[in-house]
């Protein structure tokens, strides 16, 4: 099979050493890669109620059969561990050039257990691996982590991926840095690599990556050069990156605003709408071999210190853009883009970070945190200084800053005071910027959603707000999110960014479910020289769904944990084409009992008997992939 | 005399040149061994190194060898046979596009894929261009 390199590289930071195994067959037939391969291996490798910040949490870097090759936004990786902040499983992917490398390197993954006794850094050139002195690396931003590391190795084209202060002092919802402006963003991945005394990794390889039919391939990519000049979507995303999605959110009144007490906001026009943040953008970026470009290097100028200082970054995105902005009644540009940059160097999830702070604003507007429990930082919604106080106390656990470190599930039990009713999380995981009760279908992606209150599972605004379902009623919903998950699910099986999907047609690929899936079951086969049918991608997608499922089953998760925080579920919201509408518990249920037949799982969400069996799941105990 | 054009300000830096380039060279994907390449020297900026097929070409200059010639359509080679891997014409080039091949360990360079660059018909953003 090509496409893959065939070999998976153990590490092993207990004893120092390493190892290389074949990469399974039948795991690649069958996992596909990626999720796949994660949910796979975490499933066979952690032993149940393992502690995720303890030397015995498994962590992996993985890539997928494209990824490196010309395929449209290959170059992903996705780190698979148990989170920190949820104790679910985590898949946390990020954008850059270290999955190409590893690639090229000769490895298809990673797997990295124990614990360094030392401040290390992994280093992969090729075939030879060396576990490095990380000391100088400590207390280091994230971006100086990485200049550090590519100058020590000696070269600037490696791939690096390093935490920042955050993860050092274990702030449950610290990321890993890649490329400096992109992340493993979501679920604390960061602080199990510190966990484990890793500070950084860096990967070079010299190899190249072999296709069964290269000619398809690039005969494929000349098609998508003339689809992206005929489709209106890919030119949106160019100009607005995923800044965009605000018009869609601002209108539909679902984009959270002062921790979710309101869904829209019209502050942000002339200041932070789309068409304004242009005036931001420098330049273009793209990510390896991606078409459709949207990404743009940025900058801003800001009052710091006394003096006007430029800030330089690559975003922000959508979610860094309404979870430091409007969800904290901050509408400056400038804040926002320096808001991203600290979260940035320090190493935080800037969704979880502005969930924190939205939460920790409304305690204080409330009074039931005051300047005294603060040490002085003003956590009035709008405030600036106090925005940039937090975001550094979080990152270093100072005063209040310790509490809100571990989350807001957390952070509202220890403060309390009634303060869990607005601690706006799924399993422990801040809700991201878009507020369900402007989309019902939200509502159940979240719920279900195994890493917790996340949108990249499946974004059905596609359909509920840019297309013909109705966003205020929980009809249709549960096939239509399930059929969201197929597609992202293979999407990050293979690796390949989510934006891709809007290259391989012409128009609303959202539209075009089969399409879409005929298309990458044969791209497949032009890489592995084995394509699927399209069935089989689907019941591959099935499998990697039921298997996430049962890892959380296994960790004590069930239909109590596939909520919503009750301000989604009955508190209507005041203003906006939602206004005054409630989900309701009755219907929500409806919704989720619907989603559980048809996954075939029982009415607590747990898979039947009968679903292992067509998944090829029931013995899984007993065909362990290595001992 | 041809050569490659490359419009800074709507590249995007995505590689995709390179990733190409490499499978005309060497059938495979291996953008770290493209005779074009992306080099970020800082956190911020990005530029392409590729070479210009110069009037008067600092690489040609330097072989101490004489394995760099200039072709009648103005396409600077490097025949490999000749090429002792000294690196001489990797350091001259003021372009930066000599390159040094890590496999084969000998010096190479663009040759305009004979007239059709791959790389041109590649470019999501038309960002390159030959004149």
């Amino acid at each position: 099979m090509e496409g893959y390199t065939g070999k998976i590289l153990w590490i092993d930071l207990n004893s120092r050493r390493h190892r290389v195994t074949d990469t399974p067959p039948e795991l690649c037939r069958k996992y596909l890669g990626g999720r796949g391969f994660g949910a796979r291996l975490l499933y066979e490798l952690l032993p149940p109620g393992t502690d995720p910040l303890s030397s015995k949490n498994i962590f992996m870097v993985l890539t997928g059969p494209l990824t490196g090759t010309l395929a449209a936004g290959s170059g992903k990786h996705v780190v698979v561990t148990r989170s920190p902040l949820t104790g679910t499983f985590l898949d946390s992917y990020c954008s850059s050039y270290l999955s190409a490398e590893l690639k090229f390197a000769g490895f298809d993954g990673m797997i990295i257990t124990g614990k360094a006794n030392l401040p290390t850094y992994i280093w992969v050139d090729d075939s030879k691996v060396d576990l490095r002195d990380a000391s100088r690396l400590m207390g280091k931003d994230a971006h100086d982590v990485e200049d550090l590391v590519r100058e020590e190795l000696g070269d600037r084209s490696i791939g690096v991926m390093a935490t920042g202060p955050a993860a050092d002092n274990l702030v449950r919802f610290a990321c890993i840095n890649s490329d400096y402006y992109r992340q493993s963003g979501r679920g604390g991945a960061g602080a199990v690599m510190a966990s484990k005394n890793l500070k950084a990794i860096a990967v070079r390889g010299s190899g190249g990556i072999s296709c069964a039919n290269p000619m398809k391939m690039l005969k494929a990519h000349f098609r998508y050069i003339e689809n992206i000049k005929e489709s209106e979507a890919p030119k949106i995303r160019s100009k607005y990156g995923t800044n965009m999605a605000m018009a869609l959110t601002n209108t539909a009144g679902m984009m959270p605003t002062k921790n979710l007490q309101e869904g829209k906001w019209d502050e942000v026009e002339g200041k932070i709408d789309p068409d304004s943040l242009c005036k931001h953008m420098i330049s273009q970026r793209g990510c390896y071999a991606c078409v459709s470009t949207c990404s743009h290097m940025c900058k801003t100028n800001i009052e710091w210190a006394g003096r006007s200082e430029e800030t330089l970054i690559e975003g922000p995105e959508y979610e860094s853009l309404v979870m430091l902005g409007p969800n904290l009644g901050i509408s400056d540009p400038a804040v926002i883009m320096k808001g991203t940059d600290l979260c940035d160097k320090l190493g935080l999830d800037s969704i979880s970070t502005g969930g924190v702070i939205g939460f920790a604003m409304e305690c204080f507007e409330k009074g039931l945190i005051t300047l005294e429990d603060t040490g002085g930082i003003d956590l009035s919604f709008g405030n600036r200084d106090g925005f940039f106080q937090i975001i550094e106390a979080i990152a270093y656990r100072r005063g209040i800053g310790n509490v809100l470190a571990d989350g807001v599930m957390r952070a509202s039990k220890a403060i309390g005071k009634g303060s869990e009713r607005f601690a706006m999380h799924i399993k422990g995981m801040e809700l991201p910027a878009y507020d369900p009760r402007g989309a019902y279908g939200a509502a159940l992606t979240f719920a279900v959603n195994p890493r917790g209150a996340c949108h990249r599972r499946a974004w059905p605004p596609a359909h509920e707000i840019l297309g013909h379902y109705k966003p205020y009623t929980v009809e249709g919903k549960a096939q239509l999110i399930k059929q969201m998950y197929t597609e992202n699910c293979y999407l990050h099986c293979l690796l390949v960014c989510d934006f891709a999907r809007f290259v391989p047609v012409l128009g609303d690929p959202y539209q075009q479910f089969e399409t879409l899936l005929s298309h990458y079951s044969e791209y497949i086969g032009y890489v592995t020289g084995e394509p699927y049918a399209p069935e089989e991608l689907k019941e591959l997608c099935d499998r990697v769904e039921t298997l996430i499922r049962m890892f959380n089953v296994r960790e004590g998760f069930d239909r109590t944990h596939d909520t919503v925080p009750n301000r989604i579920l009955n508190e209507p919201l005041p203003s906006g084409p939602a206004k005054g509408l409630v989900i309701g518990q009755a219907a929500f249920d409806r919704m989720l009992d619907e989603y559980y037949g048809l996954r075939g799982w029982d009415k607590r969400g747990i898979p039947l008997s009968e679903a292992l069996e067509r998944l090829e799941l029931s013995d899984i105990e007993n065909r362990r992939f290595f001992r | 005399m041809s050569s490659l054009n490359h419009y800074e300000q709507i590249c995007s830096y995505c590689r995709l040149c390179e990733i190409v380039c490499s499978f005309q060279r060497l059938g495979e994907f291996s953008p770290r061994r493209a005779s074009i390449k992306v080099t970020r020297p800082n956190r911020h900026d990005a530029f392409l190194l590729y070479c210009r097929q110069c009037e008067e070409p600092e690489c040609l200059s330097a072989c101490p060898v004489g394995a760099i010639s200039k072709e009648k359509d103005g396409t600077v080679l490097v025949d490999q046979q000749l090429c002792t891997a000294c690196e001489a014409c990797i350091t001259a080039c003021s372009y930066g596009a000599m390159f040094f091949d890590v496999k084969d360990e000998m010096a190479y360079k663009c040759d305009l894929c004979k007239g059709d660059p791959l790389c041109v018909k590649s470019c999501p953003k038309g960002a390159l261009s030959m004149s």
